[in-house]
């Protein structure tokens, strides 16, 4: 906030006036930006001591909070305590919207105030130079209806008129007389109030002649009916916005009705009603003031309802100084309870201004007898001034039906008046302000302060989420490892008597039983025609070799292809291993890979194999990744079992007998097996011969494979083994894991962290709340050394 | 005929070992059915003859039973090389207890060495298994198996080879009929550590072996195999030598497999369920004859070598005692003898027949006791040699 005594400095006093007026505006100026910046800056306090406030109502609220802080926060009394700084910054917030009104303002501007019928209006017409067209008088009864801002320039010659709409209309003017009435409800469009039902009006009572007096119900009553008998005069006008006119169209809206419009029986119009003000840009005549205006206002105990608020409304924000016009009236020439109680709400519209800085009296002599002016001179300075000439006042006298006057004895001591009082006026202003506002930060910084202190008491609490995670993956890591090392000690099991494997057996005995089968048919294509075949390529041949060869070598690789059949025990067998590796994981991991009841495994829609790559996927995706458990699972899905590549190299030295010659063990010569003659009988021998070998590899093989049972064992084991090992003992295994229930601890404890979080979350929120406002009160303090 | 310098005890006591007084040298077999017992002995001759061809010294079939015996056996067996196939079951088995007597026959009479071998339907053995009514003949057999101071047992190689599965290997005790066997083992054994002088001579021979010999026309050699097999599935028996006879220091046991037809090969085995027996199995195996299908015998030679190293190393004994004996009292041999009615009187009476022999020749100048003489030392030396003789790689001793 400015420094109220750098930002205003002295005007000069050898100045001219419209040069040092003139100066005054441009630093007030200068002011603005800072004062919205601080504006804006309190809203921005405002705001986030909501949020706070919200989100420490919603980390008290919560059920789960733990007893502990949630009696810390009930302690520290929250609510009232954040509405009384809430309403702190309101006021601040107020006080500086006045503050920026004042510097933002660009003109030095009078008001008047005073009851009705005092010659405001004529004083004003004489500064201004307007007539009764745009600046209403009139003898009898009240006139100025509108607030009017009337705003002096060299070249401008308009009025811009602001209108209500049927809303702002009901609002602004229905409302307050309904409330005051006690009537139930509020019309909510024109039609409403045109047929709104009101109370037939009673014979005006007990009305105080008091103008000050609040108005009885009767007379009440009756306005609100005539504004909705006007309501045709002025429904047309309720349209918002403004409107532009020009100057000689504007008495119909400023102007209560005359005497002789009352009495119209064609009906009264009040147009006025439809305005919420109006401002004029005219030229001043004798103004040597450049930048100036004046605020012409209804009379004081104008009989509506908030009539005085809106009176005093519409001072503070908008003048710099106000007239109070005070004028001998009928018989009555005295400084009366009226006055006092106008004199009183000038006080509070004066905001931290000076009262004597403030308020000007004008005595309105004009067409004044000189004794009643001479009583009311006299009573004014006993009433207001103790008896001594200025002392707390300042009076001025004039005839205000009179320009020149006016402007000698008003105007040019007043502008001097502001001339010399305004940057210790605005200063005044700045500091008290400042004061205000400062008090109200203070305020905000004991709060903050005292919610800090809550809740590091229970910090440790919260904190311990992160510990409890760390007990958690080093738990699933155990549990992990327990249920792996038990399905790897029942893979050595069945890895040690893999002979009893029964499934194996049956599986190699089928698939041999099947490869026979194939043989003692007819070797695929029936003996007989074996033979014919056989009889037909020997005489072609002429000799038993080349048919012979041929045929021990298809029935080889026959057979070799019929043990494929128990691949599908090894795939069965792999996939079970993977089913029982994705089940060890699934039950110790939560929903991670599934439920791991339904999802894998018999039954399940899932396979053991599809677990694990997702679980490698997950690991791989997990911030950060898990690279050595994903290879180790990538690793186990890798391994392969099957007749082909495992086992029929083990066992193909069985089917060598399937060949027309074969070495000599002993002389590792070349010995053809069989020579038949090409006879029917010898292709009878042939195929017996063939049959018989097809049959010793056949069961060779079987035999082979059944001794080879412990291979498959052996690599499920292995695999297995290595993957526990891995997956248990690496080096990265507990970082690893770490991550693992850090990147995935909502699926892997489902609830237990989503609900940890959240309470997490709601502490944060509350701890972000306030580092956000600390951060907002410590950069005031930067900004405004 | 009775030699004359004999005391008549002795001479009724050598008429008992052996016709004509020669010497008997008896042979035991310890087996269940089917294992392979008679085709052994049939193969022994077979193998016996080829062994001896070119020496004066021929193997033959004493008497009309043992030949009848034997020319049944090789009608069956050549049958079914015929057939091409055959199972194990082919051969009917023996229905009763017979004793083979194979001769080493130097043509001299009261001269040679008579193997006597004793048969009987490997059912005998079980209790189970043994018919009604052949206790007293059973009771004859373990006798014999007790006096002979050789056992052979001949052990089904293909039961141990083609088991494969948990419950193959669980069946192969019993039909290999190992409890039984050991059983007559151990009182072998208990008898031979009465005499713990006399040598004693305890063959494991696995028969149907071709299939896992190189050696024979087979393809592969899975005999270190079969060996450990062998030893697992006998060990009890194996670990029973020095257990019940742990005096007999020249006991020896010899393992010795036999191809008995040789030309022939496993195609495939069944374990069959046995109906009445729930998780008991029958073996068959299944047998292909190899082209041209002539028997091709072999590794009886093994058994003859470890016969005649027993027969070498007793003849030692004999002489070695005789020697000390003659020098206090010449009676003292024969009674001796008399005394021992086992081993060590069969050689005696192999000795002293030789000596008589010898002196006769020397008594006449007769050509034809001159040329019995000569019979005597060919066969003493055959023996010898065939002693001598290295055993083939497929012996193992322990
Ligand atoms: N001669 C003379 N008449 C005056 C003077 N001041 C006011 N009047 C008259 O007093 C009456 C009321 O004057 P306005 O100026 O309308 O009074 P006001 O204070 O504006 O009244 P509201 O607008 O009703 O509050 C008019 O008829 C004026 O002509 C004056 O100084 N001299
Ligand atoms: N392949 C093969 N078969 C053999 C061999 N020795 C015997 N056999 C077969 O085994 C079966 C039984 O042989 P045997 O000699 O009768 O057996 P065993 O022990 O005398 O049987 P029992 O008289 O019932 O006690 C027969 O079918 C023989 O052909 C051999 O060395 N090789
Ligand atoms: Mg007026
Ligand atoms: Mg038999």
């Amino acid at each position: 906030m400015p420094d109220a005594p750098t930002a205003l400095e002295p005007v000069p006093p050898d100045g001219d006036l419209p040069a040092r007026i003139s100066a005054i505006l441009d630093r007030r100026h200068a002011l603005v930006a800072p004062v919205r910046a601080e504006l804006e800056w309190w809203q921005r306090v405002d705001a986030q001591l909501t949020a706070l406030a919200a989100a420490v109502a919603v980390l008290r609220d919560h059920p789960s909070t733990s007893a502990e802080l949630r009696a810390e926060l009930a302690a520290f009394g929250l609510d009232g305590r954040v509405d009384d700084a809430r309403s702190g910054v309101a006021e601040a917030t107020r006080l500086l919207r006045v503050l920026s009104a004042r510097f933002a303002r660009g003109t030095i501007t009078v008001g008047v105030s005073g009851k009705a019928r005092v010659g405001k209006s004529t004083l004003l017409q004489s500064i201004s130079g307007l007539d009764d067209e745009q600046i209403p008088t009139g003898k009898g009864l009240p006139v100025t209806a509108v607030r009017s801002r009337i705003r002096h320039s060299e070249t401008a010659e308009r009025a811009t008129l602001s209108l209500h709409t049927f809303e702002t209309f009901a609002a602004d003017v229905l409302a307050p007389h309904h409330a005051q009435l006690g009537l139930p409800g509020l019309p909510t469009s024109l039609e409403e109030f045109a047929r709104w039902r009101y109370p037939a009006p009673s014979a005006p009572g007990e009305q105080s002649g008091d103008p000050a007096a609040p108005p009885s119900h009767a007379t009440l009553l009756k306005r609100l009916r005539d504004m909705q008998a006007a309501l045709p005069s002025y429904a047309g006008d309720l349209v918002g916005g403004e409107r532009e006119l020009h100057l000689d169209e504007l008495r119909p809206y400023v102007a209560y009705p005359t005497n002789a419009e009352l009495g119209d029986a064609s009906g009264v119009s009040r147009r006025y009603l439809a305005v919420r003000d109006l401002r004029i840009e005219t030229r001043f005549p004798h103004n040597r003031v450049q930048r100036l205006a004046v605020v012409d206002l209804p009379g004081l105990g104008e009989v509506a309802v908030g009539a005085d608020a809106h009176h005093v409304e519409g001072l503070q924000n908008e003048v710099d100084v106000v007239l109070l016009v005070k004028r001998a009236m009928g018989d009555e020439a005295y400084w009366g309870e009226a006055d006092a109680r106008a004199l009183d709400l000038l006080d509070i519209a004066r905001g931290f201004v000076a009262k004597r800085d403030f308020v000007v009296l004008v005595l309105n002599q004009g067409g004044v007898e000189e004794a009643m002016a001479t009583t009311l001179r006299d009573d004014v300075t006993r009433e207001v001034n103790m008896g001594e000439p200025d002392r707390f006042f300042q009076v001025v006298e004039t005839d205000a039906a009179d320009p020149a006057d006016v402007h000698r004895r008003v105007l040019a001591p007043v502008l001097d008046h502001l001339a010399a009082r305004l940057p210790a006026m605005d200063a005044e202003v700045l500091a008290a302000t400042r004061a205000q506002t400062q008090a109200v930060v203070d305020r905000i910084d004991v709060l903050v302060g005292d919610l800090s202190r809550a809740l590091a008491t229970v910090r440790a609490a919260t904190g311990s989420a992160a510990e409890d995670l760390d007990r958690r993956a080093r738990r699933l890591r155990q549990d992990v490892a327990a249920g792996l090392q038990e399905l790897v000690a029942r893979l050595r099991e069945q890895a040690r008597d893999a002979a009893e494997d029964p499934e194996y057996v049956a599986t190699v005995e089928r698939a041999y039983l099947a490869t026979r089968e194939w043989i003692t048919g007819g070797l695929g294509v029936g003996e007989e025609a074996w033979r014919d075949e056989g009889l037909r390529r020997m005489r072609v041949d002429s000799f038993s070799g080349g048919y012979a060869g041929e045929e021990l070598n298809r029935v080889r690789v026959e057979i070799s292809d019929s043990f494929e059949r128990i691949d599908g025990f090894f795939t069965e067998r792999v996939e079970k291993l993977w089913t029982d590796v994705a089940r060890v994981l699934g039950t110790e991991l939560g929903t991670l890979l599934g439920d791991p009841e339904t999802d894998v495994g018999e039954g399940g829609t899932g396979t053991g194999h599809d677990a694990l790559d997702r679980f490698a996927d997950l690991l791989d995706a997990a911030q950060p990744p898990c690279p050595r458990l994903r290879r180790a699972v990538r690793t186990l899905r890798g391994i392969r079992l099957d007749y082909r590549s495992q086992l029929h190299p083990r066992v193909r030295s069985e089917l060598d007998g399937l060949a027309l010659e074969l070495p000599d063990p002993q002389t590792g010569q070349l010995r053809t097996q069989i020579t038949v003659a090409a006879t029917a009988a010898g292709a009878e021998e042939l195929y017996r011969f063939v049959l018989r070998m097809a049959e010793q590899a056949a069961y060779l093989t079987q035999k082979a494979l059944l001794r080879e049972a412990v291979t498959p064992a052996l690599v499920l084991h292995a695999a297995a083994e290595q993957f526990e090992d891995t997956v248990i003992r690496s080096g990265e295994s507990e970082v690893e894991f770490r991550r693992l229930a850090d990147a995935y601890k909502n699926d892997i404890w489902p609830g237990v962290y989503r609900e940890m979080d959240a309470a997490n979350a709601r502490f944060t929120a509350v701890t972000r709340a306030r580092d956000l406002l600390v951060a907002t009160l410590g950069a005031r303090k930067e900004d405004m050394p | 005929m009775i030699p004359t310098n004999q005391a008549p005890a002795a001479a009724a006591s050598a008429a008992a070992a052996g016709e004509d007084g020669r010497l008997v040298y008896r042979i035991g077999m310890v087996g269940p059915s089917r294992v392979g017992k008679t085709s052994l002995i049939t193969a022994l001759l077979h193998d016996g003859q080829r062994l001896l061809e070119g020496t004066p010294i021929s193997m033959k079939a004493v008497g009309t039973a043992t030949q009848k015996r034997l020319s049944q056996h090789r009608r069956e067996l050549d049958g079914s090389l015929l057939a091409g196939e055959f199972d194990a079951g082919a051969l009917g088995g023996s229905q009763d207890q017979f004793t083979f007597h194979l001769l080493l026959d130097t043509g001299i009479p009261g001269t040679g060495i008579e193997l006597q071998l004793l048969d009987y339907p490997g059912g005998w053995l079980d209790p189970h298994t043994r018919p009604a009514g052949v206790d007293a003949q059973w009771e004859e057999c373990e006798r014999f198996l007790e006096q002979c101071s050789v056992l052979v047992v001949p052990v089904d190689a293909a039961v141990l080879m083609e088991a494969t599965t948990a419950s193959h290997l669980r069946a192969v005790p019993t039909v290999l009929g190992t409890p039984q066997v050991t059983d007559v083992v151990r009182s072998w054994l208990k008898r031979r550590n009465e005499r713990p002088d006399e040598p004693a001579l305890l063959l494991l021979c696995p028969v149907k072996c071709e299939s896992y010999f190189d050696d024979n026309g087979g393809r592969r050699d899975q005999s270190a195999t079969l060996l450990q097999w062998v030893r697992k599935v006998y060990r009890q028996v194996i670990e029973l030598v020095p257990n019940e006879a742990p005096d007999v220091r020249s006991m020896r046991v010899v393992y010795a497999p036999v191809d008995t037809i040789g030309c022939v090969e496993i195609l495939r085995a069944d374990w069959l369920p046995e109906p009445d027996e729930p998780g008991a199995l029958t073996f068959v195996a299944h047998y292909g004859v190899r082209p041209p299908g002539e028997r091709s015998v072999k590794g009886t030679e093994d058994i003859m070598i470890a016969l005649c190293r027993q027969l070498v190393s007793g003849r030692q004994k004999v002489e070695e005692r005789e020697a000390g004996l003659r020098r206090e009292q010449a009676d003292t041999a024969q009674t001796f003898a008399e005394r021992d009615e086992g081993f060590f009187r069969n050689i005696w009476y192999l000795v002293s027949g030789e000596r008589r022999l010898r002196a006769d020749a020397a008594r006449s100048s007769r050509e034809e006791a001159i040329q019995a003489a000569e019979r005597a030392r060919a066969l003493t030396g055959i023996v010898e040699s065939l002693a001598r003789r290295a055993h083939s790689d497929r012996v193992h001793q322990w």
